[in-house]
């Protein structure tokens, strides 16, 4: 990272607000040891001890500590101690009881070792499964999505036909397009930027045909984000349709349009454009 | 839950502390408890500040401590003091973890204003806030609004550069020289040396 861009970034560092990206753009930026970056760091820091001092105080409930050292001590294994020489000569002089004693100390310990290594692979089992079954969960709505966009995929044949959608009054931002396989007889719909349809109401695409009725092609709902997608596993009426538009209407769909109409485009194939 | 007596602003050792760290890479398991005492009220308060939620605060706490067992050599002193590093571990645990997609989807519990209220009264015991607290709160008094609001926004909100501009309707650069200026408007307030 650049040593301007980093410098910039050192408050929001410090305050814990980058992203990970950058926070490890800014890492790595620090490991090369820029004094410039490193001092404002240190300033910076110091001031966010001093800002973190004015939060109301309050203590930790009691159980925090002890499940820190649960967790310690569940992964802290002590070296083993380091016997002195004098410890050393003490040992030798020990008779065969003492060795016996200590050897069936040892055996306790052990079978304790054992036991709580039993339960720690039980736990770690029990995790292990619960994760396994969370990770089937979302494989399975991957799947699903994946199937989502196996329609989309087939649209990359050649000659796949193209129609651009442009917003209208009152909501101009909108747009969208429409994919269809060559003969028309598939296709999608992808929308931007769409309001949240009230409730009661759905939006509901149309195929406009040169001198007939518009031919409904499906209902669909935008995401939170705006966006939607339509699959139209079958068009109705494709070799007539010259191009698309979509209406907001009461939930369930009109035989004809009634609602406000948020895009349209036309066909440049059939419109002699194309 | 019980309160920090009154007029008892964290303070600190650095020297105390950094043998506490050196001792702690040493798997020394009494250091660890130690240093968890000194800072624990500190940490569970700065996360309860960040997270408005004493159970996510709680999980944020334990987190840090068991970093810094883990992580004890990752602190620098060319960096900071060990409680500037503390402090920018808890905040960056806390504000990682109200990004996560279940605290967005579950949010804040208590807002900010109602947990600073709630610190006076809760428990029977009436609290004020420390003099360290009370001076950084007339510090960032004395700035021009435009300085205090980023600063506000990005320290005690937690909110990134973008989400600033956004809220504020200002450009990400203003945004961005405002923090920088803000901060060091305030660490000159404050007098804050660094040795």
């Amino acid at each position: 990272m650049d040593h301007k861009i980093a410098f910039e970034l050192i408050e929001s560092y410090v305050f814990g607000t980058l992203d990970a990206a950058e926070r490890a753009a800014v890492d790595a930026h620090l490991l090369t040891g820029c004094a410039e970056c490193t001092a404002r760091l240190r300033d910076v820091s110091e001031l966010s001890v001093r800002l973190a001092q004015a939060v109301p105080q309050v203590e930790a409930p009691a159980r925090t500590k002890e499940r820190l050292f649960e967790r310690v001590r569940s992964t802290h294994h002590p070296a083993k101690a380091v016997r002195s020489p004098q410890a050393n000569r003490l040992r030798v002089a020990w008779g065969t009881a003492a060795v016996a004693a200590a050897t069936a100390a040892f055996f306790v310990w052990q079978t304790t070792e054992l036991r709580k290594q039993v339960s720690d692979t039980n736990r770690l089992l029990a995790a292990t499964i619960a994760d396994t079954s969370r990770l089937r969960t979302e494989i399975s709505s991957y799947r699903a999505e994946v199937e989502k966009y196996k329609d989309a995929m087939m649209l990359g044949e050649p000659g796949v036909r193209f129609v651009s959608l442009a917003g209208l009054n009152p909501n101009p931002q909108a747009f969208g397009s429409v994919v269809t396989k060559p003969d028309k007889s598939a296709g999608m719909l992808y929308v931007y930027r769409f309001p949240m349809a009230p409730e009661g109401k759905e939006y509901q695409l149309w195929g406009l045909r040169d001198g007939l009725p518009p031919v409904s092609l499906g209902m669909f709902t935008v995401a939170p984000d705006g966006n939607a997608m339509l699959n139209m596993k079958t068009i109705p009426e494709s070799t007539h349709i010259v191009g698309f538009a979509v209406t907001i209407e009461p939930k369930g769909g009109m035989p004809q349009p009634t609602g406000m109409m948020y895009v349209k485009g036309m066909d440049p194939m059939e419109t002699g454009e194309g | 839950m019980a309160k920090t007596p009154a007029n008892s602003g964290h303070s600190a050792d650095p020297a105390h502390d950094a043998e506490l760290l050196r001792r702690i890479r040493g798997r020394d398991e009494g250091a660890l408890s130690e240093f968890y005492d000194r800072h624990a009220t500190f940490v569970f308060s700065l996360a309860r500040s960040v997270l408005r939620d004493e159970g996510e605060a709680e999980d944020v706490a334990q987190e840090v401590f068991f970093r810094v067992w883990e992580r004890a050599d990752a602190f620098d002193p060319v960096r900071g003091s060990p409680l500037a590093w503390l402090t920018t571990l808890t905040r960056r645990l806390a504000i990682d973890r109200t990004r996560s997609r279940s605290f967005k989807a579950r949010g804040r519990e208590t807002p900010i204003d109602a947990i600073a209220a709630s610190a006076s009264h809760e428990g029977g015991a009436s609290v004020t806030m420390s003099a360290e607290a009370n001076e950084v709160l007339a510090a960032l008094e004395q700035l021009e609004p435009v300085y205090r609001d980023v600063i506000r926004l990005s320290y005690y909100e937690g909110l990134s550069h973008s989400n600033i501009a956004s809220k504020l309707g200002t450009p990400l650069g203003t945004v961005k020289s405002r923090l920088r200026e803000g901060v060091t408007q305030l660490r000159r307030i404050l007098a804050i040396k660094v040795e």
